[in-house]
C-alpha cells in the first residue's frame, strides 16, 4: 500500500500542473477594472489584455458604453462591447428570462424580470431565452426567484431571444460615435435598458438589463444541448503577432434588413475573434499620416480611416485613392484576398452588438 | 436466532455474538447459496487471528474445499416514476439544465439509476444544455416497466497456499436505449486482498474495489441492501475505483470494542462512475479516502460510529491542482431487532478545467460545487413467527443541500418508505415508494417514484 502510494507520488512529481484559465467578462467586472485601472481579457492572445477604458468611459456621474469602430461589407460600421469570454470554447448559452403576466396578453404592470443567472456566475450569459410566465394580478415586486416563479405560474409561454447584458445601475446605455467618426453627427439610439432580479439564497439582487433587442443570434445544436454561434470578428496582427485592438476590426458577413428606420443587422450579438495575419505591406489608412490622398479623396476619407489596405502604398498614389486600393474590409475580401490559412480563431469572444452601419445608425432593440 | 446469514451476523456483532438481523441479506451461514459480498464488509467480519475467516468469512469453507467460487443475484425491477421521470422542469431552461435540479432524485433501483435523464427540448426545440452532472439512467421516463436491473456474477478464488483472495464482481445491464437493445457489461470489482500477518487483522487490496467513504457502499448491492435505491448522497460516497487499500481492525475484548481503518488511493475516490470514471487517471495524482471506525458489540446493542475523509484531485479533468474535498461522520445502532443508520456527508469541489470527462463522455467544463446533507434510515424486522419470511418495513429521510457556486444553490429532501420481505435464503421482495420534494432553488416537478425489487440469489 506504502510502495504504490510512494509509487504514485513520485509519478505525480514528474508531471507539471496543467492549468487552463476561463474568464468572462461582463460590464460588471470591466466597470470594476476601469476603477482599478486594470486590463481586461489579458490572455495568450492578449497578454496585455485590453484597457477596460477601450470599453467604458466614466464621467462624474455616471458611465457610459463605448462605441468601437469597425468596417462590415466594405462599409463602416460600429458596435459596442458588453461581454468577453476568454478560453470558453464554442460555449457560451442562453439563460432563461421570465416576464409575470396577468394572462396571457397582460403583463404584470411594472413587473421586473426575473432571472437564475447573475452575472457572478461562470455561466452569465446576456443572450436570454424570454417567457411570459402567468401568475395572475399580482404586486409587481412579487416574484424575485425562478423557482418561485415557476411553482406559482398556471402558464408558462415561451417568448423570443432576446440580447441583454445585465449592468451596473451607473451604466448607462447613452451612445456617441467615436472620433473621428464624430464628425458625421449621426445620433446613436439610446440603449432601452430595466430591471432584472434574482434571489440567492435568500438575497435578492437587482441588476440593470440592457435590451439590444431580437435577432442578434442564433443556436447551434451539439452534442449536449444547443449554444449560442459565433460570428467572426477579424482583428488585424501586428508586425509582432500581436492582435492589434487599437485599429478598426472588420465585421463577419451577416443577413442585415433594411427599412427606413434604418439597416438592421440579424447578427452581432456574438462574436469570436479571429486573428488576421498579413503581409509587411499591409496597413491602415490614416488621413494625418496620408494628406494628399486625403484631401484628394472624391469620397468621405473618414469612411477610410483606419481601413487597411493589401498594399498601403497605394496611399502615396493620390490621385488613384481610394479606388486604387485592395481593401480588408469585409469577410469576402479578406478570405478571397488573404485566403483562408491566413484568418486564425482565438480563444475570445464578444458580445458586440451592431449600432452603425453604412454611417447610419442602428435602431437598437426594435 | 441467526437467520440471516454469517456475514450480517458477524457483521453487525463483531466477535461477540450480538444476534440482530439486518434484513436483505441472503442467508449463507452453513450451505450455498453463498451472497455476495462487498469485500468491505468480508474485512469487518474477520475476528482477530482468523485468517481463514478473512480470506473467507461469509461462507466459512476453507480454500481446500473450495478454491473457487462463484456466486451472484438477479436483481427484477418494476417501477414507475412520475412526470417525464426527471427532475426537470419543462419551463426550466437554465443552461446548464442539470446544475439547478437534483437529476439522481427520481432513482428507480440500487444501482441508483433513475427513470430518465433526457433534458428535452425548449420551446424553440432546442435541445437543452446539460454538463455531466447526471445518473446513469433506465430511460423508461413515466412509463412503468419490467427491468433486469442487474445481472450479478461473482468469482471469488482463495489461494491455497498464500493468505490472498482474488475476488472480481461483473455486472450486466441490459436496457433499451433509443438506439436499440444494449447490455452493458461493468466490471464492478476486480482486486486480489493479502492478508499480510497471521496475528492482526490486516488486509490490503489491490485492484478495483469498494469505496472506503462512510457506510452506504456496504449497501451497494441489491441483495445487501435493505430498501432499494440509495440515498442522495450515494453518488458522493459509493463508488468504486482503481487503485491500494489497507484495513486494519483491532479489538479491544474487554470492553467489547474495536477500532478500525479504511483508507484508500485511487484514481477517482469515492464519486460513482457517471460522474468521475475511475478506470485510468487524467492527472497522476491519486485520491486518498479514509475512514477511521469505533464499535461497540454488546450482547444486545451494537453500535457503530466512524469518521470519514478523502482529498485529491478530480479525476473529472486533468488539472492536480483542482482539489475534491469529502467529510463524513456516519453512525448506526442495532438493538432488537431495530436498525437505525445514518450519515452526514459533505462535499467540496474546486472548479477545474475544461473538457469535463465522467463515465458518460464529454462535457464542457468542470465547475466550482459544493454539497452537504445527511440521510437516516430505520429499519425493524417485525418479531412474526412466520419463517421462512421475514418482513422489514423501512422508512429513509434525507436532505440535500447542492450547490454550483454563483449558478444554482438547492436544497431538496426525500422521504422514502418501504418494506422488504425475505423469503429463504433465496429470495427477496422489496417495494418502495419515494416522495421528492425540491425545497430551495429548484423548480417543484413531480418525480416522485414507486418501484420495486425480487432479488434471486444464488
Amino acid at each position: 500500500m506504502i510502495a504504490v502510494i510512494g509509487l504514485a507520488a513520485a509519478a505525480a512529481s514528474c508531471n507539471a500542473r496543467v492549468r487552463e484559465e476561463r474568464q468572462v467578462w461582463n460590464l460588471y467586472k470591466i466597470e470594476a477594472a476601469l476603477d482599478a485601472n486594470t486590463p481586461v481579457a489579458a490572455s495568450e492572445d492578449l497578454p496585455a489584455g485590453i484597457p477596460a477604458s477601450a470599453f467604458l468611459t466614466r464621467s462624474s456621474s455616471s458611465v457610459t458604453l463605448n462605441v468601437q469602430r469597425a468596417f462590415a461589407e466594405g462599409a463602416p460600421a460600429a458596435y459596442v462591447t458588453t461581454e468577453i469570454w476568454v478560453d470558453y470554447y464554442d460555449a457560451v448559452w442562453t439563460q432563461p428570462l421570465y416576464v409575470p403576466a396577468i394572462d396571457a396578453m397582460t403583463l404584470v404592470p411594472d413587473g421586473r424580470r426575473v432571472i437564475a443567472v447573475g452575472p457572478d456566475s461562470s455561466f452569465y450569459s446576456p443572450f436570454w431565452q424570454r417567457n411570459v410566465a402567468v401568475v395572475g394580478n399580482v404586486p409587481s415586486d412579487r416574484y424575485q426567484s425562478v423557482k418561485k416563479l415557476l411553482d406559482d405560474a398556471s402558464q408558462v409561454i415561451p417568448g423570443g431571444m432576446r440580447t441583454g447584458p445585465l449592468h451596473p445601475p451607473d451604466v448607462i446605455g447613452t451612445l456617441a460615435l467615436p472620433k473621428p467618426w464624430d464628425a458625421w453627427n449621426v445620433p446613436l439610439q439610446t440603449v432601452p435598458t430595466g430591471e432584472a432580479v434574482r434571489e440567492d439564497e435568500g438575497t435578492v439582487e437587482v441588476f440593470g438589463l440592457f435590451d439590444f433587442g431580437p435577432n442578434l443570434f442564433e443556436l447551434a445544436v451539439e452534442a449536449h444541448g444547443a449554444i449560442v454561434e459565433a460570428s467572426p470578428m477579424f482583428v488585424f496582427a501586428k508586425p509582432d503577432g500581436g492582435l492589434n485592438v487599437e485599429e478598426p476590426r472588420v465585421l463577419g458577413a451577416g443577413d442585415v434588413a433594411s427599412d427606413p428606420a434604418g439597416p438592421r443587422p440579424r447578427y452581432g450579438g456574438l462574436w469570436r475573434l479571429y486573428k488576421v495575419w498579413l503581409p509587411g505591406t499591409a496597413g491602415p489608412f490614416h488621413g494625418a499620416d496620408h494628406p494628399a490622398a486625403r484631401d484628394a479623396s472624391a469620397a468621405d476619407p473618414l469612411e477610410y480611416e483606419g481601413r487597411f489596405a493589401l498594399d498601403k502604398a497605394c496611399f502615396d498614389a493620390a490621385a488613384n485613392f481610394p479606388g486604387g486600393c485592395v481593401w480588408l474590409d469585409s469577410q469576402a475580401q479578406l478570405e478571397s484576398v488573404l485566403g483562408e490559412g491566413h484568418l486564425e480563431p482565438t480563444d475570445i469572444m464578444q458580445t458586440g452588438p451592431i449600432v452603425l452601419w453604412q454611417k447610419k445608425a442602428v435602431p437598437v432593440n426594435q | 436466532m441467526r437467520t440471516r446469514g454469517a456475514i450480517a451476523a458477524v457483521w453487525l456483532a463483531g466477535n461477540v455474538g450480538v444476534g440482530v438481523g439486518l434484513p436483505g441479506v441472503a442467508r449463507a451461514a452453513d450451505a450455498p447459496p453463498v451472497p455476495a459480498l462487498t469485500d468491505a464488509a468480508a474485512s469487518e467480519v474477520a475476528p482477530p487471528g482468523d485468517e481463514a475467516a478473512v480470506e473467507e468469512p461469509a461462507t466459512g469453507a476453507s480454500p481446500q474445499v473450495a478454491p473457487l467460487v462463484v456466486t451472484g443475484y438477479v436483481d427484477v425491477g418494476f417501477a414507475k416514476a412520475q412526470g417525464n421521470g426527471t427532475s426537470f422542469h419543462p419551463a426550466d431552461t437554465r443552461s446548464p439544465l442539470d446544475y439547478g435540479v437534483d437529476p439522481f432524485a427520481p432513482a428507480i433501483n440500487s444501482r441508483g439509476e433513475v427513470a430518465s435523464t433526457d433534458p428535452g427540448t425548449d420551446a424553440n426545440g432546442n435541445p437543452r444544455f446539460v454538463n455531466g452532472f447526471l445518473p446513469r439512467s433506465a430511460g423508461i421516463g413515466g412509463t412503468p416497466s419490467f427491468l433486469i436491473n442487474t445481472a450479478n456474477v461473482d468469482f471469488r478464488y482463495t489461494a491455497a497456499e498464500l493468505p490472498v483472495l482474488v475476488f472480481t464482481r461483473v455486472q450486466l445491464v441490459p436496457r433499451l436505449e433509443n438506439t436499440g437493445e444494449t447490455t452493458r457489461v461493468f466490471l464492478e470489482q476486480a482486486f486480489g486482498r493479502i492478508t499480510p500477518v497471521k496475528s492482526a487483522e490486516l488486509a490490503v487490496s489491490i485492484g478495483k474495489f469498494d469505496s472506503v467513504f462512510g457506510i452506504e457502499y456496504l449497501d451497494n448491492q441489491a441483495n445487501f441492501r435493505i430498501g432499494i435505491t440509495p440515498s442522495l448522497f450515494a453518488r458522493y460516497t459509493t463508488g468504486t475505483s482503481v487503485g491500494a487499500k489497507l484495513f486494519y481492525r483491532y479489538q479491544i475484548i474487554p470492553i467489547a470494542s474495536a477500532l478500525s481503518l479504511n483508507v484508500s488511493a485511487t484514481n477517482s475516490g469515492t464519486f460513482v462512475e457517471s460522474l468521475q470514471g475511475s478506470s485510468r487517471s487524467l492527472t497522476g495524482v491519486p485520491v486518498v479516502a479514509a475512514r477511521v471506525g469505533y464499535e461497540l458489540n454488546l450482547a444486545r446493542l451494537s453500535v457503530k460510529v466512524g469518521a470519514s475523509a478523502e482529498r485529491g484531485p478530480r479525476n473529472d479533468q486533468n488539472d492536480r491542482g483542482t482539489m475534491q474535498t469529502l467529510l463524513g461522520a456516519d453512525l448506526r445502532v442495532f438493538v432488537a431487532g431495530l436498525s437505525l443508520s445514518g450519515e452526514f456527508v459533505r462535499v467540496d469541489e474546486d472548479e477545474g478545467n475544461p473538457n469535463k470527462l465522467t463515465g458518460l463522455g464529454m462535457y464542457t467544463f468542470t465547475s466550482d460545487f459544493y454539497a452537504s446533507g445527511f440521510w437516516a434510515q430505520a429499519a425493524y424486522e417485525l418479531p412474526l413467527p412466520i419463517a421462512p419470511f421475514r418482513i422489514t418495513p423501512y422508512g429513509r429521510y434525507e436532505q440535500r443541500h447542492g450547490e454550483f457556486v454563483s449558478f444554482a444553490s438547492i436544497i431538496v429532501d426525500r422521504i422514502t418508505g418501504g418494506i422488504n420481505i425475505g423469503i429463504g435464503d433465496n429470495l427477496i421482495v422489496k417495494g418502495e415508494y419515494l416522495i421528492n420534494r425540491e425545497l430551495r432553488g429548484a423548480p417543484t416537478v413531480a418525480n416522485n417514484v414507486v418501484t420495486s425489487s425480487v432479488v434471486w440469489t444464488w
